[in-house]
């Protein structure tokens, strides 16, 4: 294991919530792996403490089998001598000095003299691109240059973990699809172990070996990104993965073959494959994607559960079309690939939604927030 | 080196954004769990033992001398204690005092309001002609001396003979104007107090983000309309508390009632000083008296500060953004003399006086043409200054005691500032706290404070130049301080942990990112700080002896002693100086932004200097 962290609490100031609660990690070397979460869940909060950062008063972290902190024992590594590289939301490029100065700096504190770190470093600029940009003056950069440079810098220090602070979120999203690429290939071939977090679903799926899923300081999730796709564990988690349809359910008949649930408040029944979770309230989580609407009459394909409605609010995007229709009381959200016509407000549609589609996931979030 | 970790801005924002759960008991864990070594309450241990004679120790010399029967010296302290120097508070003369102060400060707060708003609001968002001369006019007369412009006034506005009698007798007037009178300090004040309100509204009128006015625009209100109901309600909070700001300056003011006063108006800054200077000494009184007008002024800090804290409204910010301007139309020009006539009447008229009676031959001038009666004049005055020992030395001390109040002052305002906004130790807010205490103190106050505090430490401070420099420095820290936080706080805090990340120590990581990127800041804080400590009478008047004298003590003893044209060629010759200093430093106080200083350095030569 490259980091190992158990019990890790941290707490700022007086605030009567923990940022990170009791939190254990474990992640092996050379792995990507993705905090998710919403702002506030600690994600940045950990990655802080791994980086040294913040000093938690609980817990213990270890990387690369060395103890950075300890609070039992109050073993504390500071920052600077833990050779953890991190690469920030803000990208913290040095403005008063030059890309070769920003990049050279961290092999500078180890004592490379500026002569021999320079063909390094010329190296791994090329390498992210920046060719020929070693003397200009850092400030002079566009945001996603600097962010280049700023993992140019990490890499050269070649740590023994990178941190990515959502160090995408300040650019356009072109940018960030490139740069997101980018940031995977140099992983796998520097190798190194990269804790990424973000808030961006998509960034997480398309980054990670493996995602944990925060939220209140604690993880609610792990797991690779298929699966976490493919069966999110809760109501939460459904959510900010992007999972458009949310509704509370209770449990309408139960046999080998068929189960079926009831939307609560409505009369809508829905076929569905997964076994019902045993805890009290059930979310019905159905993903975009998979609600299928067409115009009435038409066929709708092996759907099984069938609903009439119709369309409130129709939205183009080219590839796919995003509706909102109404049935049965319910509001459905759908994503579906462009093919004909877009329908629009008023027609009438029918909505399909096979069984195995529907997850069904323990609620842990408050009632009113499910229809939202 | 002592293991710190450092607060981020952002993710604070974020723990304070928890979506708090209902129901939910406290946990039972305590965040007190870890322990702090030693070593973290090192900092501020180090700062309080700073701050201690600074300001700690003069004000509970105050209240001990406030109620002891014997002012306290070293070894002295045990003489009992009494409630008699209470007394006088009871006196007809300290109630005229506190009445004529308490005129002084709000009619004074109101003119100096009236003045230094107008000009905000048309430098910051009218199309007036000449903006640029409007900032400069709202900002220069901070740099003159509030005693040497009473000085001024007390020439042109003397009665009978002052310059603009004569004039009015010239042209026919029957008026006689007197400054010498309540009105006349009035005056006077508001028009040196006026650049206080004018930073503190200028700023509020120049950050508010122009969409809010957009927006009422679009939902149909006119230009004026915008004006009264959208842009003065959200500024009105920043114009109140700049208001309280400066009804406090101008009620602890001493030079300008003491000249103009001439014994016949008390305030109480007046009396605290005939208190302390005229025999028998009341040094019990003053303590008392100083006691009250602390209590007084923090009051009114803590309504100011409430005040900012209630509204201080979220939009009120938006830099970078392009202010709307009013249109005036027929009133651009008379909005334009408005502000020539402020800066005639606060620089250019009091210059002109202070020139004229330096070069008169005979200081009696019988009517208005006798002005430009060249015949009259002669350098005869500054050429006996050239000779004049106390004036050399005067001169000597001045920049003395202001470099290293400046010096000194700026290297502890950084290190107070960096504890306070870059670390995460205890101790912060006390730091915090006692750093800003001096806003609230009267300058007299401090130098009574510092005089208890020099009689009763066992070391030879009183009657050198240290004793003033350490008075400067109180009463600057707050300047210094806050300037230098919002400096720092306008580096990202990732740019320091980037270095520390990259393997660079906490004293590293300074010299390479803070310094270089607070270059700017730091020299501007200081050349602040020397013009401050430069232009300050009142903080030294307690402290100096015949050795120790620097330009404005001078010019007040030439004053009091009755010496006029050389207090008024000395005048000339200190307000030459800090004018030229403004002059000099007027790039640096412009510019106190680390971004822009950066984006103006050329980048090549930089790559060197690294090595």
């Amino acid at each position: 294991m490259t980091i190992e962290i158990t019990g890790l609490c941290h707490r700022y100031g007086q605030s009567p919530d923990l940022a990170v609660d009791h939190l254990d990690l474990e992640i092996p070397k050379g792995q990507f792996y993705v905090l998710l979460g919403p702002s506030g869940c600690g994600k940045t909060t950990t990655m802080r403490c791994i980086a040294g950062l913040e000093t938690p008063q609980e817990g213990r972290i270890s990387v690369n089998g060395r103890v950075v902190r300890d609070a039992a024992t109050n073993t504390t590594v500071p920052t600077h001598k833990r050779n953890i590289g991190m690469v920030f939301q803000s990208y913290a490029i040095w403005p008063h000095k030059t890309v070769f100065e920003n990049v050279a700096f961290p092999m500078r504190m180890k004592g490379v003299g500026s002569r021999q770190a320079r063909p390094r470093v010329i190296e791994i600029l090329a390498r992210v691109g920046l060719e020929g940009f070693a003397d200009r003056g850092a400030s002079m950069l566009s945001g996603g240059q600097m962010q280049r440079v700023a993992l140019a810098r990490s890499i050269a220090m070649q740590p023994s973990v990178l941190l990515f602070d959502e160090p995408l979120s300040n650019l356009d999203a072109r940018l960030r699809e490139s740069l997101r690429f980018e940031i995977r290939a140099l992983q796998q071939e520097f190798g190194f172990t990269a804790v990424y977090v973000t808030h961006d679903q998509s960034e997480a799926l398309a980054l990670g070996d493996e995602i944990a899923v925060m939220r209140d300081g604690k993880i609610i999730q792990r797991g690779a990104p298929i699966e976490l796709y493919r069966r999110p564990a809760t109501e939460f988690v459904a959510e900010f993965l992007g999972v458009g349809n949310r509704f509370e359910v209770e449990p309408a008949h139960s046999g080998d073959e068929d189960s079926r649930v009831r939307i609560a408040d409505s009369d809508v029944e829905l076929m569905v494959t997964d076994p019902l979770p045993s805890t009290r309230r059930v979310v019905a989580c159905i993903r975009d994607e998979d609600v299928i609407v067409v115009r009435k009459g038409e066929p709708v394909g092996p759907s099984i559960n069938v609903l009439d409605g119709t369309v409130q609010v129709a939205s183009f995007l080219g590839r796919e079309v995003h509706y909102q229709c109404v049935a049965g009381g319910l509001t459905f959200r759908s994503s579906t690939p462009t093919s004909g016509d877009p329908m629009g407000h008023g027609d009438e549609v029918t909505i399909g939604i096979r069984p195995d589609a529907v997850r069904l996931v323990t609620a842990d979030m408050p009632a009113g927030a499910v229809a939202a | 080196m002592v293991m710190t970790t450092q607060p981020a801005a952002a993710e604070q924002v974020e723990a304070g954004q928890e979506p708090k759960q209902p129901g939910r008991p406290p946990r039972a864990d305590s965040g007190k769990g870890y322990r702090l070594s030693w070593k973290s309450y090192l900092p501020s241990t180090g700062m309080l033992l700073v701050l201690t004679p600074l300001i700690i120790l003069p004000m509970v010399l105050i209240a001990y001398a406030a109620i002891a029967v014997n002012p306290p010296r070293a070894g002295q302290l045990d003489g009992g204690f009494t409630w008699e120097h209470f007394g006088f508070l009871f006196t007809q003369t300290t109630l005229t005092a506190t009445w004529n102060s308490v005129i002084i400060g709000i009619a004074g707060t109101a003119f100096a309001m009236l003045i230094g708003g107008t000009l905000a609001w048309l430098a910051a968002r009218t199309d007036v002609p000449g903006r640029q001369l409007i900032q400069v006019a709202g900002v220069v007369p901070l740099f003159i001396s509030a005693l040497v412009g009473a000085l001024a006034w007390s020439i042109i506005g003397s009665p009978r003979f002052g310059y603009i009698n004569l004039f009015f007798e010239a042209i026919g007037l029957p008026i006689d104007v007197n400054v010498y009178s309540l009105p006349g300090i009035i005056f006077v004040l508001g028009l040196y107090n006026a650049p206080y309100t004018f930073l503190f509204s200028y700023s509020a009128f120049a950050l508010m983000n122009p969409e809010i006015e957009e927006a009422a625009s679009t939902h149909g209100a006119s230009g004026w309309k915008v004006a009264r109901s959208i842009t003065f309600p959200l500024v009105a909070p920043a114009l109140f508390s700049s208001g309280i700001l400066t009804f406090i300056l101008i009620m602890e003011n001493f030079p300008v009632p003491y000249v103009l006063g001439s014994g016949r108006i008390p305030t109480l800054p007046t009396e605290l000083y005939s208190m302390i200077s005229t025999s028998p000494a009341r040094p019990g009184e003053a303590s008392a008296l100083s006691l009250i007008l602390v209590a007084l002024v923090f009051v009114l800090v803590f309504f100011q500060r409430r005040t900012l804290k209630k509204h201080s409204y979220a939009t009120v910010t938006g830099k970078g953004l392009r202010p709307r301007r009013i249109r005036l139309g027929a009133m651009r020009w008379p909005a334009f003399a408005f502000a020539a006539l402020y800066l005639i009447f606060a620089v250019v008229l009091p210059y002109f006086a202070l020139v004229q009676s330096s070069l008169r031959k005979n200081s009696f001038i019988p009517d208005f043409a006798a002005l430009f009666d060249f015949s009259a004049l002669s350098f005869d005055q500054y050429a006996s200054l050239l000779t004049y020992r106390p004036f050399q030395g005067a001169l000597y001390r001045t920049f003395e005691v202001g470099l290293i109040a400046a010096g000194v002052g700026v290297l502890l305002s950084f290190a107070l500032a960096y504890f306070v906004h870059r670390s995460k130790l205890p101790g912060r807010g006390a730091v915090d706290y006692i750093t800003n205490i001096p806003v609230a103190l009267p300058a007299l106050v401090i130098g009574i404070g510092l005089l208890w505090t020099f009689l009763v430490l066992p070391l030879p401070i009183y009657g050198t130049a240290l004793a003033l420099g350490i008075a400067y420095i109180a009463r600057f820290l707050p300047h210094g301080y806050r300037g230098l936080s919002s400096t720092i706080g306008q580096v990202h805090p990732e740019l320091e942990e980037s270095a520390r990340v990259s393997g660079a120590s906490r004293l590293r990581t300074l010299s390479f990112v803070m310094l270089p990127l607070l270059k700017t800041g730091l020299i501007s804080t200081m050349l602040l700080l020397f013009i401050m400590c430069v232009r300050e009478l009142s903080a030294a008047l307690f402290l100096y002896t015949a050795d120790t004298r620097v330009l404005s003590i001078l010019v007040f003893e030439q004053f009091a002693g009755g010496s006029f044209p050389r207090a008024a060629t000395i005048s000339v010759v200190y307000s030459v100086i800090l004018l030229l200093l403004t002059v000099i430093g007027w790039r640096y106080l412009n510019n106190t932004d680390p971004t822009e200083a950066r984006a103006r350095r050329p980048r090549r030569s930089q790559s060197k200097s690294a090595a």
